[in-house]
């Protein structure tokens, strides 16, 4: 039988080969995906999933491209009729302004990988305007309004710092 | 091989775990406060982000969420309270790692749930919760601590535990000098002013670093150099409090100036993680020293 001092030993060497994947678990997955050394990463995408690990650190790898940003919803009615509501929910409410809420808007109209969230979003909206509404059929359009930064030497011109860009989403149909 | 082995089994301070768990618990519970008002928003059936597209993003993977089960408003609430509650003892140093284990479920579970509102401060606390979750606690600084003090308080711990919050740490700041180095508007020193304008900014309509440019491009440069820096600085014994003060520094003014005060504070965590016992007695000392210099001054 092994003595205890010597099961100890073994036992912090086998953490130690833990820790040192956990290093370098958090280390891989920052190989960039184009690079011959990306598979290192492969082993520990579940490792990553189920301690939380995953992470990105590409915060402000450049300049913010936005003096102001808001959304609203636009509400179209079969008789042709229109109308704009608050694009927050639960209560259909102005948009907040928050960092969060941006990230969700900017998300769900503009990256292509988040249309889930946009349909699960719909889905709601909908719900929320045939409850509010008291009848359903509405077609919905996300309105984004950007004040983009124009490049300094044009702001040191003018002191005008950002020009307005507004940006319609299509129509979704809320059928019913 | 030795060496290995003393890299994450040799001694360290226990206060050091200490000071990494207060300024954990403060940060988290910051982010709680932050998160409060919006839950219904985030967490809850009936708000912005659909639960079905949180699953369908989590599946196949290994990412789990109380909230994949709990999403009544009245149950979401329950669960922030309860991960409130676990900060609060998390940071008294009250049932440790019961509440470690809750704060880093927390983490995991609202990160699950709205992957479209996460931002950078919610990875450092999702990571540096698990790793204080699996850390050496001790008794120092706790309320077992102050009410039965012991001599074995003070005893040294592993070290493993602040060797895997400095790597964190060390991997933050590579990747994002690594990120940013190649981007024009770092390379000329325009990141600081068009930041200056921006949503992020609390003084979005002051165009005075547009018009001091040279000044944006200072502080540009100052912030790539502290960034690619620090964890250097941090990481050798001599120069680790002009780091600590360069790094703070940078996520000081950050803090002041912009919407990103919490994210300023999820970094001190990862700073704390390098201190050593000499170097908390030497903070110490100066803190003592302040007050003593000013009473010599004084009518």
């Amino acid at each position: 039988m092994m003595p205890r001092g010597r099961l100890v030993t073994v036992a912090k060497a086998a953490a130690c080969v833990v820790f040192a994947g956990h290093m370098a678990a958090t280390c891989t997955q920052h190989i960039p995906a184009g690079s011959a050394l990306r598979p290192l990463a492969a082993p520990f995408v579940h490792y990553d999933e189920l301690t939380g690990i995953w992470q990105s650190w590409n915060m402000f790898t450049t300049p913010p491209y936005l003096h102001a940003y808001d959304v609203d919803l636009e509400v179209l009615e079969r008789d042709g009729t229109s109308g704009a509501a608050g694009p927050m929910l639960p209560g259909i409410r102005r948009y907040d302004g928050s960092l969060r809420a941006e990230s969700f808007f900017t998300c769900v109209v503009d990256d292509p990988s988040c249309s889930a969230y946009l349909a699960g979003y719909l889905d709601r909206m909908c719900a929320a305007l045939h409850t509010r509404l008291g009848h359903g059929g509405q077609r919905i359009v996300l309105h984004e309004v950007y004040d983009r930064l124009r490049l300094l030497p044009d702001i040191r011109a003018n002191g005008v710092i950002a020009s307005r860009e507004e940006h319609r989403s299509k129509a979704f149909d809320c059928g019913g | 091989m030795k060496r290995a082995f003393d890299f994450f089994w040799g001694p360290a301070d226990p206060r050091t775990y200490a000071l990494v768990r207060i300024a954990l618990s403060l940060a988290a519970l910051a982010n709680l406060i932050l998160l409060w008002p919006v839950r219904d928003e985030y967490f809850a059936q009936g708000g912005l982000v659909s639960l079905a597209a949180a699953r369908a993003t989590a599946s196949g993977g290994l990412c789990g969420s109380v909230f994949y089960v709990v999403s009544s408003p009245t149950g979401v609430t329950v669960v922030m309270l309860v991960a409130a509650a676990a900060m609060v003892a998390l940071c008294a140093g009250y049932w440790m790692r019961f509440s470690a284990a809750v704060v880093w479920l927390w983490h995991l579970s609202y990160s699950g749930r709205a992957f479209p509102i996460l931002h950078s401060w919610d990875a450092l606390l999702r990571i540096y919760s698990l790793l204080v979750l699996v850390s050496p606690m001790g008794r120092v600084w706790s309320v077992l601590q102050l009410r039965h003090p012991r001599p074995a308080d003070a005893d040294r711990v592993p070290v493993y535990g602040l060797r895997l919050m400095q790597w964190q740490l060390v991997v933050v700041y590579v990747t994002t000098v690594w990120l940013k180095l190649p981007d024009e508007y770092w390379r000329n020193g325009q990141v600081c002013a068009y930041f200056s304008m921006s949503f992020y900014s609390l003084t979005s309509n002051s165009t005075f670093f547009a018009r001091h440019e040279w000044l944006s491009a200072i502080e540009t440069y100052l912030s790539l150099a502290i960034e690619a820096s620090v964890p250097w600085l941090l990481w050798m014994k001599k120069t680790r409090l002009v780091g600590l003060a360069a790094g703070l520094g940078l996520h000081f003014a950050i803090a002041v100036t912009s919407t990103l005060a919490i994210f300023s504070m999820c970094m001190v965590p990862g700073y704390l993680s390098f201190l050593d016992g000499d170097d908390i007695d030497r903070i110490a000392g100066l803190a003592r020293a302040r007050p003593r210099a000013q009473t010599l001054v004084d009518p």
